[in-house]
């Protein structure tokens, strides 16, 4: 298996804080995959690492099969890392002529990325007169000119009006599914995360704590609730697996295997169903059990 | 890949219109002012002189050698404030990035190496720019003494600078200028402040040429002083090539260490640019 990012044992102190502490994190290529934790986890900090911005204090980590920092497989990616800054000075257009040509590229496609991020009526003006959302906007164009086999993305729709976010979402499904680019996505935001991503790593002080895809992850926190009757002999069916919710419904503690199963045992059993829906599933519930946390943030 | 950064880092450069005016643009407009009013004075002298029949009139009015006028204002740039206002470039150039924690969009895109020699290579173009506007700003304040004095113009006067005097003279100035760049570009990369590479090598220059001027009171030859002098102060050797090349020494048999003072100056130059890179490799951009 090809990976996008390698990290093996990375390690990174500033001081006495450890913001990496022997993190060994594989991520595949292809697909959005997405990377959680709590303010100070290490995700900012494992991004700097595989862009060369910063050294890690030990291990090692590679980018596309090269060596971080290797500027050949930095080329081959986009990234936007914590809040995007450009200089004040520079329109939009001219920021994305000044990285194009940076990056040596003869012929880039300015107007067309411009576009498909809905900047093309604010290209002209300076960049120090754009909002957070636009300015996110333009560093997404940035990270997109290039058209880069794997795109880093950090808290890519902060700032966003609701709109933005949406836009940004479905553009991220395009690239991964259409244009092949295998997105890693660090976000606050749980539901995003759970909406776009087809896997996930938690990070807690520098550590990994989970990871895997979506639905295996948020499986082990469903239940089924099931609004049936008599209850009492439902609960009976299910033993220790079973639990009261109200007056008329119960969850059941089973695995979404075994779902088909328990319903037609109920049936046979002359219960009435009347609904059955899987709850709690969400990855929020993964993450604080991960974290320790008391809110996703 | 150096040729690419060093396009990029022009085409942001020359987009700042404001540092461009007050790095490049203010100083020869200061002295093309500085001139109109010499000019006005000179005139009103003379006209006073000529009233009152005095023959130092007649002498005041020698026609302006343009070359003369460019020449002086070329060498003027090793002046502190001259040199400031040329690092106000320098300071935007090499500490720009750190102010505006846009580090991170360029280093994926090009290594830190030619990053860094690309900022240079524009300080380099930009002092360039801005020396050949300050001997034009010298040669219109010349024009525009000699119209209001009406002593006249020429190009050249005959026992003073040579065209390849003036060529030498600009090369001193723009060695001098690079040296001071790459102090800079070692400045910006350890403190990671526009101030301190704006303020920091123009203090190390005044610090030297104080330094200098007391060191070269106890040499039998300023003109020859000991290598470890040439060797360790990039000052005294703007000031000896500068002396090489004036017109006193032209014809004259007195000697000037020229070479060992350029290849020390070069040498200077090479050295910071390559501390600077040096560090600046090995540095984390954890806030830029």
């Amino acid at each position: 298996m090809s990976f996008a990012l390698e990290a093996a044992q990375v390690s990174k102190a500033y001081g006495t804080v450890h913001a990496l502490d022997g993190l060994t994190l594989n991520i595949p290529r292809g697909g959005i995959f997405g990377i959680l934790g709590p303010n100070g986890a290490g995700k900012s900090t494992l991004f700097r690492i595989v862009l060369g911005l910063v050294r890690p204090t030990t291990g090692e980590t590679r980018l596309l099969g090269a060596p971080a920092g290797d500027i050949r497989a930095l080329r081959r990616i986009g990234a936007v890392i914590e809040t995007p800054r450009f200089l004040p000075w520079l329109t939009g257009r001219d920021t994305l002529r000044m990285l194009a040509l940076e990056s040596g590229m003869k012929t880039p496609d300015i107007a067309g990325w411009l576009d498909r991020v809905g900047l093309t009526e604010a290209a002209d003006r300076k960049v120090n007169g754009y909002s957070v959302g636009m300015k996110q906007r333009l560093a997404l164009a940035a990270a997109l000119l290039t058209r880069p086999e794997v795109l880093i993305l950090d808290e890519p729709t902060s700032g966003m009006d609701p709109a933005g976010i949406l836009e940004m979402r479905a553009l991220m499904r395009e690239l991964a599914d259409r244009d092949g680019v295998t997105i890693i996505l660090a976000s606050h935001q749980l539901d995003e995360v759970q909406r776009v991503c087809d896997a996930v790593a938690i990070l807690d002080r520098g550590k990994l704590v989970a990871d895997g895809r979506v639905d295996t992850l948020t499986a082990v926190n469903e239940q089924l609730r099931l609004l049936a009757s008599p209850l009492d002999k439902v609960l009976e069916l299910l033993g220790a697996r079973g639990k009261a919710d109200g007056a008329d419904a119960v969850l059941a503690a089973i695995p979404r295997a075994e779902a088909p199963a328990l319903i037609a045992g109920l049936v046979k059993a002359k219960i009435e169903i009347t609904e059955a829906r899987w709850i709690g599933g969400d990855l929020e519930k993964v993450f604080l059990s991960h974290t320790g946390e008391t809110d996703a943030g | 890949m150096l040729a690419d950064a060093f396009a990029a880092e022009r085409l942001r450069f020359f987009k700042a219109r404001g540092v461009l005016f007050w790095s490049l643009g203010f100083v020869p407009l200061v002295s093309i002012g500085i001139g109109l009013i010499q000019g006005l004075l000179m005139r009103g002298l003379l006209a006073r002189a000529v009233a009152e029949g005095n023959p130092a009139a007649a002498l005041a009015r020698q026609p302006v050698s343009l070359l003369n006028q460019a020449v002086e204002s070329v060498s003027g740039s090793n002046f502190f404030l001259v040199q400031l206002f040329f690092l106000l470039a320098g300071s935007a150039i090499l500490a720009g990035d750190y102010r505006w924690e846009t580090w991170r969009f360029l280093t994926p895109r090009n290594t830190r190496a030619n990053l860094l020699l690309a900022k240079l290579a524009t300080f380099g173009l930009a002092t360039l720019i801005g020396l050949v506007l300050l001997a034009f700003g010298g040669g219109i304040a010349g024009l525009i003494s000699a119209g209001l004095t009406g002593g006249g113009v020429q190009w050249a006067r005959a026992g003073e600078y040579t065209n390849a005097q003036f060529a030498g003279i600009f090369a001193i100035a723009f060695l001098e200028m690079l040296a001071l760049g790459a102090l800079a570009a070692v400045i910006a990369v350890v403190t990671r402040t526009g101030i301190a590479a704006l303020l920091a090598p123009v203090g190390v220059w005044i610090v030297q040429g104080f330094v200098v001027s007391q060191v070269s009171k106890g040499f039998p030859d300023p003109l020859n002083p000991p290598l470890q002098c040439i060797a360790g102060f990039p000052v005294m050797d703007t000031d000896l090539l500068k002396a090489a090349l004036s017109p006193a020494q032209v014809g004259e048999t007195v000697s000037v260490n020229w070479p060992a003072a350029l290849l020390a100056l070069l040498l200077w130059i090479a050295g910071l640019t390559a501390l600077a890179v040096w560090l600046f490799r090995r540095q984390d951009l954890t806030r830029e």
